[in-house]
């Protein structure tokens, strides 16, 4: 009796067995891991489709609140707008053309969100527009990740649906990093990248008079051991990162035409930490120290260089995530030291010779 | 070495224990390793901070003294608003504006 069962057995796993091999050979496996991981895309896609309606209820709110009674159409103009890159493969006066294509940019979804509402203040409007845009990121990224999946699932690629399974934990945690800086900047608190102009408010203090050089950003004068200091930042305490690049440059040009000789151009900025190091390190370089796309940072480079003006760096380091979200206190200590090497490198140039700090960041929340 | 000799006594012995029990066994053992594997694999998992956080303001008094308090942040705080004045006449301004860890105090 037992040998029957036994032998019953033993057939139906060879049985078994032989049609798995056989499956195996017709690409069973690669279908078994399609929708495998297809499962798990869906369900961190449905995360990300939750981040993005909460993101996009919470930008619609603001508005409502700021007196805006149908928000739904300038998101849906805000979400949507795109920007096509600049031809590359000719790079004569590409930096010209990226101007224009910002410039383009600014200018109409600031005018988007002005006429949208028009008796906000500066600051409100400044928060709607920066709730607009993470609420437009949030959208392309959820967008974007169900285009690869449905693609991948209709040339049944597998190959992409687990590249795409693999990078998702990545982008969930960006996403999820956007989500939360939503809440920070709809209550207008400065950010880790407000580094820069954290500095720069510290040295001038509450009562110094903010002088515009162009759109959105300002400069202060003030004194460091005998030396004359110019201090750049995006006005504040709106959400916004001005034109540092065009700030330098202007403000060269108009210390040239008096004769003022400039000794150092020294950029603060927040700087991505390598993992394993600690947020809140301070690093002194050589270069520009901001991270735009490029108009603003070949504008310093090239100020420096035709004026052969010492060009320095002091870094101000910290996690991607720790960028966008709340400052932290070890960021808010690191400025204090940043100060201090700035205060080393600025002993460095002759007295009689000015100086020019660029404190580039986010100015939210910090006037 | 006692209980190695009875397992082997009983696996041994083909009239101790049926070849059906044994298949039934096996797949008994089978199951309790597969669970295993999920709960090692599930504390793997990197657990979620359980840390909570606040965001706080320091004014700051800007004369001689210097002192400086602290509240939580207020919607409409910036740094550099000047808040009001302080004994000496000095401004009090909002001197900074963070994010730190609370701790909670163990009873």
């Amino acid at each position: 009796m037992s040998s029957t069962i036994t032998d019953w057995i033993s057939a139906i796993s060879q049985l078994a067995f032989l049609v798995i091999f056989l499956l195996l050979f017709m690409g069973f496996n690669q279908k078994f891991q399609i929708y495998v991981s297809s499962r798990n895309i869906k369900l961190k896609l449905g995360v990300l489709e939750k981040m993005m309606n909460e993101s996009q209820s919470k930008t619609a709110s603001y508005m409502r609140n700021l007196g805006l009674e149908q928000p739904e159409k300038v998101m849906e103009k805000g979400i949507n707008y795109f920007v096509i890159e600049p031809v590359n493969i000719e790079p004569t006066d590409i930096i010209k053309r990226m101007d224009v294509l910002f410039s383009t940019r600014e200018e109409r979804l600031e005018g988007l969100v002005k006429e949208a509402l028009p008796n906000a203040g500066k600051v409100e409007r400044s928060l709607a527009s920066t709730a607009l845009e993470i609420s437009a990121a949030l959208t392309f990224v959820y967008k974007y990740v169900r285009h690869l999946l449905i693609t991948g699932q209709k040339t049944n690629n597998w190959i992409l649906i687990m590249q795409l399974e693999m990078v998702l934990p990545m982008i969930i945690k960006q996403a999820e990093a956007y989500s939360k800086a939503l809440d920070v900047f709809l209550e207008g608190k400065p950010i880790g990248d407000g580094a820069g102009p954290l500095l720069v408010q510290r040295i001038v203090g509450p009562s110094a008079t903010p002088i515009e050089i162009v759109k959105d950003t300002v400069y202060y004068e003030s004194q460091i051991d005998n030396r004359k200091v110019y201090l750049i930042k995006a006005s504040g305490p709106e959400s916004n990162v001005g034109h540092p690049g065009f700030a330098v440059e202007e403000l060269l040009k108009k210390l040239g035409e008096r004769n003022e000789k400039v000794g150092m151009i020294i950029t603060v900025d927040a700087a991505l930490k390598l993992e394993g190091e600690n947020t809140g390190e301070v690093a002194e370089g050589a270069g520009a120290a901001i991270g735009d796309a490029g108009p603003e940072k070949i504008r310093i480079e090239r100020a420096a260089s035709i004026n052969g003006i010492p060009l320095h760096a002091v870094i101000v380091k910290m996690g991607m995530e720790e960028a966008i979200l709340t400052m932290k206190k070890e960021i808010c200590d690191a400025v204090d030291v940043a100060l201090e090497r700035i205060k080393e490198l600025i002993k460095k140039v002759p007295e009689g010779h000015s100086i020019i700090i660029a404190g580039i960041g986010n100015s939210v929340g910090i006037l | 070495m006692l209980a190695l000799k009875a397992s082997a006594q009983m696996f041994g012995n083909n009239t101790l224990l049926s070849p059906e029990v044994q298949g039934i066994l096996t797949l008994i053992l089978m199951a309790i390793s597969l669970t295993f594997l999920y709960y090692v694999m599930m504390q793997m998992q990197p657990k979620k901070s359980q840390d909570k956080f606040e965001t706080v303001t320091v004014i700051k008094c800007l004369g001689d003294g210097g002192s400086a308090e602290e509240r939580p942040f207020q919607k409409g705080d910036f740094v550099g608003k000047i808040v009001g004045e302080c004994a000496d006449k000095a401004q009090k301004v909002i001197y900074a504006i963070y994010e730190r860890k609370v701790e909670v105090k163990k009873p």
